[in-house]
């Protein structure tokens, strides 16, 4: 698999470039702005158009990993992946790999870059006054929480959004995989994955908004709050691996490229 | 060795390959004859993996195909069929990662011998140049069954003595070998067997010495009437 992901990653890394570039262009105006202008109404902007952009990237991320596993089953260069001797598991497995680095290094580039736009903005501009009201505010939630809540909220944030995350790209492979079944050699599969997309993870929406959660009262712990979210988790865990292994039985035994 | 067994391939409204049953040996060159849309493309995909019979079994060695048998199959696809970034050292490389039987230092000498810089991309390549990459990447491994689809495409006249000559020099006795073509007469005179195809189903085959004089005429001949 780790072979499959090495050319993965190769052939992912212009979606990798594209975002990156378009951030290092308005990374450039956010400085031209903060330090050339010294205005804080452009700083404002540039600041707001690179949260749009970290925003899109996450979409973009995730669309570019199923539009990728599309491409190799409508292009010939699929032929060089489905060729190898390696089992359909493994080649969505790398996918899936290669798409979850891609994201974090977007994730790692921009956080970076965060941090540091946000020392420069408070070297140049008085927000001293602003980051004193966020601290005191975090103060005042801060007495009821324990490390230990806040640890957990974290971790289970990070590890829900991964299931999400994977969850869609799963759904958008078996999408995919289903449409390519059906309509083998004829048109529309492109149509048909979407519509696909839509309808299936619209059904995991309904099931979950149905699903029984507790009642949040006031001084519940993080960690309750967690135990709260959890039906929900399970059930895009259980779909991710379900669409994952659909996706695998397909290639093995309907998918004719 | 391999053995195709009542093959169907249907597609929704078409049928590609009708009850098509044959079987290859080792040591032999097999000529997959028919016009475009007669199924030799989709016959040797089912065989390489690519595509899903609908049914019927394909058999290696009495087991049957799955991922694993692909590492015994050499499959050259008609279409230019490597990524966009690949030039002809990434290719190399890629089929020495994924294939134990790959040789690349005869990949090296073949892209020589066809006049190929190893620092080209292929996307680049005139349609003689790429046919060329692939025959030279295909014939570089060791496999059991080596399958070229319509491996003369795009090659002039002049080189495809020398195309027809380098596959000859690059296989052995446990190798089968299946070349599909139109192009009958350059086939003549290098097969071993004939596997007429039309309209997905196998209306003719036999070793081409005894087709010869049980018909009393070329394969070329045989072809034109088959096919006219």
């Amino acid at each position: 698999m780790l072979k499959m992901l090495k050319y993965e990653w190769r052939k992912n890394i212009l979606s990798l470039l594209i975002v990156l570039g378009v951030y290092a262009a308005l990374q450039i105006y956010f400085l031209i702005a903060t330090y050339g202008t010294k205005s804080y109404g452009n700083t404002a902007i540039a600041g707001t158009l690179l949260m749009l952009v970290a925003m899109f990237s996450y979409v973009f991320v995730l669309l570019y990993g199923i539009i990728s596993y599309n491409a190799d089953l409508k292009n010939k260069s699929g032929y060089l992946v489905f060729m190898a001797p390696v089992s359909s598991f493994k080649i969505l497995g790398a996918k899936l790999l290669s798409t979850l680095i891609t994201g974090i290094a977007i994730v790692a580039v921009i956080v970076g870059l965060a941090f540091w736009d946000f020392s420069i903005v408070r070297d140049v501009f008085n927000v001293d006054a602003y980051i004193s009201f966020g601290n005191e505010l975090l103060g005042a939630l801060g007495s009821s929480l324990s490390i230990w809540d806040i640890t957990i909220r974290i971790i289970f944030i990070i590890f829900s959004s991964l299931i999400s995350f994977y969850m869609t790209v799963t759904v958008g492979y078996l999408s995919v995989s289903i449409s390519a079944t059906l309509l083998q050699n004829k048109k529309g599969k492109g149509f048909l994955s979407v519509l696909l997309f839509i309808i299936i993870l619209a059904v995991v929406l309904v099931i979950e908004y149905f699903m029984p959660d507790t009642k949040i009262t006031a001084g519940m712990s993080f960690a309750e709050l967690c135990l709260n979210d959890l039906p929900s988790l399970l059930l895009e865990l259980f779909v991710t691996i379900a669409a994952f292994i659909g996706s695998g039985i397909m290639l093995d035994k309907k998918i004719s490229l | 060795m391999l053995k195709c067994e009542h093959l169907v391939k249907k597609y929704l409204t078409t049928t590609a390959v009708a009850d098509l049953s044959i079987e290859l040996e080792s040591g032999k060159i097999y000529a997959l004859l028919g016009p475009n849309g007669s199924g030799k493309s989709t016959l040797m995909k089912m065989i390489s993996g690519l595509s899903k019979p609908s049914s019927g079994t394909i058999t290696l060695n009495g087991q049957k195909l799955n991922y694993k048998s692909k590492a015994q199959i050499a499959y050259m696809p008609t279409e230019a069929y490597f990524f966009s970034y690949m030039t002809c050292m990434d290719i190399g490389d890629y089929y020495k990662d994924f294939f134990a039987d790959f040789d690349y230092d005869k990949y090296m000498a073949l892209l020589s011998e066809m006049d190929l810089e190893p620092k080209q991309k292929a996307r680049e390549m005139s349609s003689g140049m790429m046919a060329k990459l692939k025959i030279a990447v295909t014939l570089s491994r060791n496999a059991k069954i080596i399958m070229l689809d319509e491996p003369l495409n795009g090659i002039d006249i002049i080189a495809r003595d020398k195309i027809i000559n380098t596959i000859i020099s690059n296989i052995n006795d446990d190798m089968a070998v299946v070349i599909s073509s139109h192009l009958v007469d350059e086939l003549e005179k290098i097969v071993d067997y004939a596997i007429f195809i039309k309209k997905g189903k196998c209306i003719l085959s036999g070793e081409a010495e005894e087709l010869r004089e049980s018909q009393g005429k070329s394969i070329v001949n045989m072809y034109k009437e088959i096919y006219a």
